[in-house]
């Protein structure tokens, strides 16, 4: 089961340090017989790529903060029972998950708010995911409400209470909702595929799309490699794909842990 | 007399309590403006499916012409394969995608070794937040006509099949990497289910004399039905969306006539030949029906079993 899971990974990693030679004799490469890092150089070494995932980055970790404050921020009000309108409110955000305008009337909001061609599209409309909203507010709920009085008498006020009790204490669930933001924003192809014509623009995610589904050529097959042949495009490719999943790979262990119970949080509210 | 005064009281007290927590007011207040702007406001846009809508002129400037747009979409032949395309795969995930979760839960509770589940548990969660961008370019390695699976086939006389341009393959395919990217993560549900059984059933069971196999009939699946339930609703709410990202990144035009989904064909016409009203007009009754299953669909469960998601 695991080995079905895991094969196809294999695959490609085997097959982004394979080098050229031995790449085209053989199909199959369980283990490889020698290894190089010609093809990842290459990929380093194109301004594109690099300048892709210097976007990549930065729409990752703004993206993930503001995100994770807004939506922190309006689960916290949402756990206090006599809020006056607190169910119409929490209505008002739940609906939304259900029902949509469709893609074309998003589409004509984004190009009048000016948001075309920009780095914004990628973060500002992305406040609030609802289901994340519903894990935090579980979460909040069930900090005692005694720490919160005592911080009161203190004179604290809401503000101070979140950011200094309610946030500490939830550092196991934001993370988990940090991470799956951040997959997220890292993996968001979609937005740029949409709005971002500009191609200095392009996150890691939609440089990967135009290689690996439009197979645009352009960076698989020029430069000093331009004399080899085919396969070489194919060992690119598979180093692309890596440098898109390795950052995944090496954050996800530290955060596992937490969300399988953040899940389950989510899943049993809603 | 009295019922006027308690109402005037309580109407001071909620004054008072809004006056109180107004500073919780303004902590929601940037995601009540963002879901006003992005989500409400498309709702809203979605009217110019009822509209001859001219960029020019913007949503309100555009003239209303009834429900012209999608008398035209019903007349279309290309919207109907769309639409039956869209319930076949759906379907086909829900019957071969949606019990696989349950079944490996249910096999990885049997295991016992803790490191071991354990691992495989990290390791079939991990296609989840790999993007199916990615997947399909691994599935192309895989599978195209150079690819992995054909050498193979060739290797042992057989002929290289097209999987990725065929129609008959498409479907299946599509069905298949569903359940290998999203089986493990589906699984979390359940297994955090079954962790909340008493184990006294299980003890009592043994002593009744019943095996593994009676174990899992009648202590397991029980305990997971009420879950079991509510997914179902959630999906039948779907039924009319086509997972977007998926197909969008697996198809290509050879296999427009068995992959073609509601979602990816809204934009085309929509996006890449600019039809914005068509192409709303099909996405609003797309959403109208899958709201539409979703609360029959969850009436229906409750009269049922007593188990609906609100």
């Amino acid at each position: 089961m695991a080995c079905i899971m895991l094969y196809p990974f294999w695959h490609v990693l085997v097959g982004s340090v394979l080098p050229y030679e031995e790449a085209v004799k053989t199909r199959f490469n369980i283990i490889p017989r020698s290894i190089s890092f010609e093809a990842y150089e290459y990929v380093f070494s194109k301004n594109t790529i690099l300048m892709s995932v210097v976007v990549s980055v930065f729409v990752t970790v703004i993206g993930t903060l503001y995100q994770l404050l807004i939506t922190s921020i309006a689960a916290y009000p949402l756990t206090k029972q006599d809020l006056p309108g607190r169910t119409a409110i929490f209505l008002f955000i739940i609906f939304t998950m259900f029902f949509g305008g469709g893609l074309i009337p998003y589409y004509l909001l984004i190009k009048s708010l000016g948001m075309v061609n920009s780095l914004a599209v990628m973060i500002i409309p992305a406040a609030l995911s609802t289901y994340n909203l519903i894990v935090l507010k579980t979460f909040f709920q069930n900090i005692p409400i005694d720490l919160e009085e005592s911080a009161k008498i203190d004179g604290a006020g809401y503000m101070r209470v979140f950011f200094q009790i309610i946030i500490p204490l939830s550092f196991p669930a934001l993370a988990t909702i940090a991470l799956f933001i951040a997959v997220g924003q890292w993996n968001n192809w979609y937005v740029p595929m949409l709005f971002l014509n500009d191609k200095e623009l392009w996150p890691l995610a939609m440089v990967l799309r135009d290689v690996l589904i439009n197979n645009n050529m352009e960076l698989t097959r020029s430069g000093s490699f331009v004399s080899k042949d085919f396969m070489l495009g194919d060992t690119i490719k598979n180093a692309i794909v890596m440098v898109s999943v390795i950052p995944i790979i090496i954050v996800y262990p530290f955060i596992q842990k937490h969300f399988v119970k953040g899940v389950m949080i989510g899943s049993i509210k809603s | 007399m009295a019922t006027i005064g308690a109402k005037a009281v309580a109407g001071k007290d909620v004054r008072r309590r809004i006056v109180k927590y107004k500073m919780l007011y303004l902590m929601l207040l940037p995601a009540v403006a963002f879901l006003i702007i992005f989500s409400y406001i498309p709702m809203y846009g979605a009217s110019i499916a009822f509209k001859e809508f001219w960029i020019t002129k913007g949503i309100l400037g555009s003239p209303w012409v009834g429900f012209k747009h999608f008398e035209q979409i019903f007349a279309t032949d290309k919207f109907w394969q769309v639409f039956t395309n869209t319930i076949e795969i759906n379907l086909m995930r829900l019957l071969f995608g949606f019990p696989a979760p349950i079944i490996l839960a249910i096999l990885l509770n049997e295991v016992r070794h803790r490191i071991f589940k354990r691992s495989i548990q990290t390791i079939i969660y991990l296609p989840h937040f790999i993007s199916w961008v990615t997947i399909s370019g691994i599935l192309f390695a895989l599978l195209s006509n150079e690819g992995l699976v054909n050498s193979i086939i060739v290797l042992f006389g057989g002929d290289p099949v097209n999987f990725l341009t065929s129609n008959s393959m498409f479907r299946p395919l599509l069905v298949i990497s569903g359940i290998w990217k999203e089986v493990g993560w589906g699984t979390i549900i359940f297994l955090a289910a079954l962790s909340g059984v008493n184990p006294d059933l299980y003890e009592a069971s043994v002593i009744d004399g019943a095996n593994r196999w009676k174990q899992i009939v009648h202590i397991t699946l029980p305990s997971l039905l009420p879950i079991i339930s509510i997914l179902l609703i959630l999906n039948f709410g779907s039924m009319m969306s086509g997972g977007f990202d998926q197909v969008f990144n697996m198809y290509n035009p050879m296999v427009y006539e068995s992959g073609d989904v509601i979602d990816t064909y809204v934009y085309r016409i929509g996006l890449t030949q600019g039809q914005y009203s068509m192409a709303t007009a099909i996405g609003l009754f797309l959403n109208v029906i899958n709201f539409v299953l979703l609360i029959a669909v969850n009436s229906a469960a409750k009269k049922m079993n007593g188990h609906g998601i609100y």
